[in-house]
Parts: structure tokens; sequence; C-alpha cells
């Protein structure tokens, strides 16, 4: 084996309770840095996965005027919903489309009353799209009534068969109110589908509301990353139209996502400044400590960067082994629950679903490979770093003085 | 002529005070000898042999080895030096703990990179069986006496057949009787083997085996 790993790998084993203090504290913080990082991700995907299969598709085609703030006014109705279909249609990569009329209500039980938002989906084409109707749990979607969540259904006290009413503003501005059946309850992934919609068939809306229009015409295509060029394709023959991919509509998410892996930096910075200390100290003291080998290994004709070597080798081990263990150890966490998620429900009881993440229920971790990859070399590079004031210092110290330490 | 010592001088400045521990010294070294540096503590063996060895400066003369004149050499040169010219033997023995006793020995060999492994190998078993430590390869310094580590460590110096051994109090840390045999082990190598030694030591029951001795009082040649 070369001189210098030679040296480092025995040096490393001569003080194995330091040696193993610096890994365990660089273990332990690759280890949490790994387990976040997929709680995180499963998170963020979750609610992502959630916002897309439940209310916006890939992206949705709105009226020009539709306005972000006021999201369900009746001035974004669009009545020529057939020629957005027929252009969708025609495009290969559009892999599915419905339409839906959305709207704002309250819906009362005649003793409570609870705001709700209503949305009208086209019972055929529907499933092209949204995972929606998989999930009726109890009941089904019929031409009449209306399914609402089984969370929402528990709030008001009713179930399948009893009747709401449900009050909202027409086309034309009027307050008007019905009465509907509920003929089937909601249980999914999605906490706002089982929270806070009724949904009824497309039909009833624009009956009740008196339109013939709807608000939203949602797409998937083949690639849901690549939606901003279907889309820039999709606007030359729609130019009437406005456009919301499901980035922009998830904006809030990923916002949400940076900002609490933000928090996860702050953890790693400070967890990668109290590496870096360890570091410096295990391999100050090493040093010093090894004066008089040092002394006689420069007496021996090794050359000063040989010397530095051994010590950055030292600290390039502590980096990498350190990590690999708190890589293993993460993963094992991980994996568990990649597998058996994370359970909402019995952490912060109810259904779960304030953690800001739209989320509900066991949530699962999902794995992060770039960044085990980056923990793994940041590690390495950190300590290497760290290693380099040590090492320098060894190289440093006159080799007469080191031979004349008392050891 | 191995060895010219012309005129060194060597001061040391720790804090305000200034300490003087060479003056003027000159000597010779022929091929071959095996000299005894004497005198009590404090009289500058060390710091003579540090400068002769390369490991040290001096602040005035000059050191011709081999011909060749050692003023202004970088350190990464005089590192060559050393690796090349000399053997060191220290009074504690200075062996690195962390390795084998075979390893310690092959270390000068590997640091020289002129011989195969084969080569090198049989070159540690030969110099092992020389001072008297076969089987013992194995082993780590800490698991030896006293004797055993000194005859490591002059193992380790003679390994490379180096122009010079300097060995600074060989004895100084070992009794009476073991110093002697190690003694005598480094001068059968001089005379079997036709090593140069320079020896420093304090003690006049060593300095009886020496065949040429030089007398440092207070940083000051006195034969
Ligand atoms: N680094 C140093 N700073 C100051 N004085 C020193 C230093 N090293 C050695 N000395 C002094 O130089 C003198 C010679 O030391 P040394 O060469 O070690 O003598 P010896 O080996 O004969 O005992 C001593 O008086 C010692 O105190
Ligand atoms: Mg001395």
């Amino acid at each position: 084996m070369n001189n210098n790993l030679l040296l480092a790998v025995r040096n490393l084993l001569r003080y194995k309770r330091r040696t193993i203090l610096t890994f365990l504290v660089l273990s332990f913080g690759v280890a949490m840095y790994v387990f976040q990082i997929s709680f995180l991700k499963g998170f963020t995907d979750k609610s992502l996965e959630n916002m897309i299969n439940f209310e916006t598709g890939h992206a949705k085609i709105r009226s020009l005027t539709y306005d972000d703030n006021e999201p369900y006014a009746v001035k974004n109705i669009i009545t020529n919903s057939s020629v957005i279909k027929s252009v969708l249609k025609k495009k290969k990569y559009v892999k599915g489309y419905t339409e839906r009329l959305m709207f704002i209500g309250e819906l009362d039980n005649s003793t409570d009353s609870v705001p709700c938002i209503a949305v009208g989906i086209d019972i055929k084409t529907d499933k092209n799209v949204f995972s929606l109707t998989q999930f009726i749990s109890k009941g089904s979607i019929k031409t009449n009534g209306a399914v609402i969540g089984y969370k929402l259904a528990e709030d008001l006290k009713v179930g399948v068969g009893d009747s709401l009413y449900l009050t909202f503003r027409t086309e034309a501005g009027m307050i008007d109110s019905v009465s509907l059946e509920i003929t089937g309850l909601i249980n999914s992934s999605d906490p706002k589908a089982n929270t806070s919609n009724i949904y009824m068939n497309i039909d009833i809306a624009r009956k009740i509301l008196r339109t013939n229009g709807v608000t939203d015409i949602a797409f998937k295509v083949a690639d849901y990353m690549e939606i901003d060029s279907y889309i820039m394709a999709l606007k030359k023959s729609l130019a009437g139209y406005s456009f919301w991919s499901w980035k922009k509509l998830g904006d809030h998410m990923l916002a949400l996502s940076k900002s609490k892996s933000m928090g996860n930096y702050f953890f790693v910075i400070f967890l990668t400044i109290i590496a870096v200390v360890g570091v410096i100290n295990t391999m100050l003291m090493s040093v010093f400590e090894k004066k008089k080998e040092i002394g006689t290994l420069k007496a021996l004709g090794m050359r000063d960067k040989d010397i530095k070597r051994i010590f950055l080798i030292e600290g390039s081990l502590i980096g990498g082994l350190g990590s690999l263990i708190g890589i293993i150890a993460g993963s094992l966490i991980t994996w568990y629950f990649v597998e058996n998620g994370l359970d909402l429900v019995s952490m912060m009881g109810d259904i779960g679903k304030n953690v800001g993440f739209r989320v509900m229920g066991v949530v699962k971790a999902r794995w992060s490979p770039s960044s085990i990859v980056m923990a793994f070399v940041m590690s390495i590079l950190v300590t290497t770093l760290a290693s380099f004031y040590p090492a320098k210092k060894a190289v440093k110290l006159d080799a007469s003085e080191c031979l004349r330490t008392i050891q | 002529m191995l060895l010219n010592v012309n005129g060194i001088n060597k001061t040391y400045h720790s804090g305000d005070v200034d300490f003087q521990a060479l003056y003027d010294i000159n000597l010779d070294i022929e091929k071959g000898e095996f000299t005894a540096l004497c005198g009590p503590s404090g009289s500058g063996k060390t710091t003579l042999l540090n400068i002769i060895g390369c490991l040290d400066s001096a602040d005035s003369g000059e050191l011709v080895l081999d011909g060749i004149s050692l003023t202004d050499k970088t350190s990464d040169e005089l590192a060559d030096l050393r690796r090349d010219y000399f053997g060191f033997i220290f009074q504690t023995y200075n062996l690195i703990p962390v390795l084998t006793v075979y390893e310690n020995v092959e270390l000068p060999l590997k640091l020289l990179k002129k011989h195969s492994p084969d080569e090198t190998s049989t070159m540690v078993f030969e110099t092992l069986k020389k001072v008297g430590l076969e089987g013992l390869d194995k082993r780590r310094p800490l698991e030896l006496s006293g004797g055993q580590q000194q005859r490591v460590s002059i193992a380790r110096a003679l390994v490379k057949n180096p122009k010079m051994v300097l060995a600074d109090e060989p004895t100084a840390n070992l009794d009476t009787k073991t110093g002697e045999t190690i003694v005598d082990l480094m001068k059968d190598m001089n005379e079997k083997e036709g090593v140069t030694f320079v020896f420093s030591t304090h003690d006049s029951l060593i300095m009886d085996h020496a065949k040429k001795t030089i007398n440092l009082r207070d940083g000051k040649i006195a034969n």
C-alpha cells in the first residue's frame, strides 16, 4: 500500500474513540440530511400529485379575463369550450382533457353552514384527467345530486341519502339556493377533496348557475415536466385564452417546499460547522500528538507534500467513511418510511392536514438519489478542506524541533 | 572525504533570549569512520548532529557532503539528501507505532522508490537478520523491549545502505548492558559492512568503543 494511505489509515485506527466520535457527528448529520430530504420530497411530490390529480391536471385553459384573486368569479366563464376541445383533440401530445365548472357556495344542513367549492364535472371524461371518480367510496356520482368529501359530510353530520342546501350566485349575479341529495362520499388521498369540495354533474351545475359555459378545461400531456413548451405550442391555436400550468398553479407548494428546505439547509450548515470544527480539532490534535513522528518522517526523507497528504487523506477518510455510515443509517430510516410512510393521523390527530402540505393520512418518503450523492461528495470535500489547515501546520513544524519533543 | 564541516555557528532564539549553541565548528568525517561525539548534556551534540543530518540549518559556515555544498538548498532538496545519504538513530528510537517492525524498516526503501517489491522484501528481512530480529517482523514497536526497538531503528537506518548513520545518544535510554550490545552491533556493522557512524553520547563506557572521538564543551570542540 502507498505510504501515505497506509499511515493515514493506521492513524485513524489508532485513536479509535476520537475517530468514532468525529465519525458519529458526521454520520448523524448526513443521516438526518438524507432522511429529511426524502421526507420533504415525499411531502412535496405527494402534494403536487394531489393537486394535479384532483384539481389542476397538467394544465388548465381558462378565459383570458380569469383573475387569480377572484378565482370563482362568474365573468370567468368560457361559453365556447367546444372550440378548445376540438383543438385539444387534434394534438397528439394531449393525452386527455375534460371540462369543469367551478364556483363557490355555502353548504347548509339547516343548522350549520360551511363555505365550499362546488365543482361541476363531466362524468364521462373526468377520469381522462382526474382520479377523483376512483375515490367515491360510498355511492356514486349520478346525473342528479352531488358527492361530497367524507370529512365535510362528517362535519355537517350528513350521509349518503341526506340532502344539503347549496347557496350560490348565478351567472347573472342572483343569489340562489338548491337542495342536493348526497349520492356518494369521497375518501381520497387529497385533503382538499375530502374536506372542502362538493362535486356534481356539470349539467346540474350549468342548470343551477343558469349558464351554458365552463370555467376550466383541464388536460394532461405526455411529459408533464415539459408542460411549458406544450403550452407555447397550444397558444398558437388558442390565442384568446389563458393557460395555467401545474407549475404555475403549484408555485405556492414549491415555495413552501423551498422554505422548509431552507430550514433544512440551516440545519445542514449548522452540522457542517460542527463537522468542520470537529475535523479541524481532531486533526490538530493528531498533528500535535504526532510531532515526533512527523519529525521522524522528515528525517527519513519524506517530503513535505507527502506529509501533508497523510493528513489530508486522514481527513477525507473521516469524511468519506463518516458520511458513508450516515448515508447507510439515513437510508435505512428513509427506506422504512418509503415503504411504510409516516402516519400523520397518529402523529397529529384529525386527518393530519395541518402540515402545510396538501397531504393527509399516511405519507411516504421518497428517495432523492441526487441529494445522497451530494451529501457524500460534500462531506468528503468539507472534511478534506477542513484538514488543510492542520496538514499545513504539520509541514510547517521544524524537523529538529519535532524531534526534540518528548512524547 | 565524506563530510566537511566548515566554521559552523548556531544560535537559538527563544523569545528575547539568544543562546549560542555552537561556536565555529570545524570537522571532517571520512568514509568508514566510527566516531563518537562526546560531551555533557547541553554541550550541543544534538544541534550539531541535526545540522550534519540536514535537519537543521547553521547560521553561518558551510557543510560539504560528498562534494556537494549544502548551502541554499530547498526543503525538498534537503529531504532528498536525508533520504539518499543518511540513516538516523534516535535516543527514543522514534519508530512509527502504527507500523509493524517490517513496515518500519521497509519505509526508507519505499521512500527511495529504487527497489522492486521483491528486492525490498529481501533487503528488509536480511537487515532484520543482521540486527538479530528474525521472526519479529510482524510485531508492533510497542510490543518490543527497548533494546529490540533500538535494533529495529538500527535496521531502519541501515536498510538503504546509507553513506552515513547519525545516532543521537542511541544508548541513553537503555541499561548499560543492553547499551553496550547496541554499540557492539553498530561497530559490527561498521567493521563488516563499512558503514560510517557518527554517534553522540555522554557515557564514558560507550565512548570507549569509538575509534575516534570528538569532544564538545559548551558548543566548542575541545579535543
Ligand atoms: N530550540 C531551542 N531553543 C533554545 N535553546 C535551545 C534549543 N534547543 C537547544 N537549545 C540549547 O542549546 C544547547 C545545546 O543543546 P543540544 O544540542 O540539545 O545539546 P545536547 O544534545 O548536547 O544535550 C542547550 O543548552 C539547549 O538548552
Ligand atoms: Mg541531545
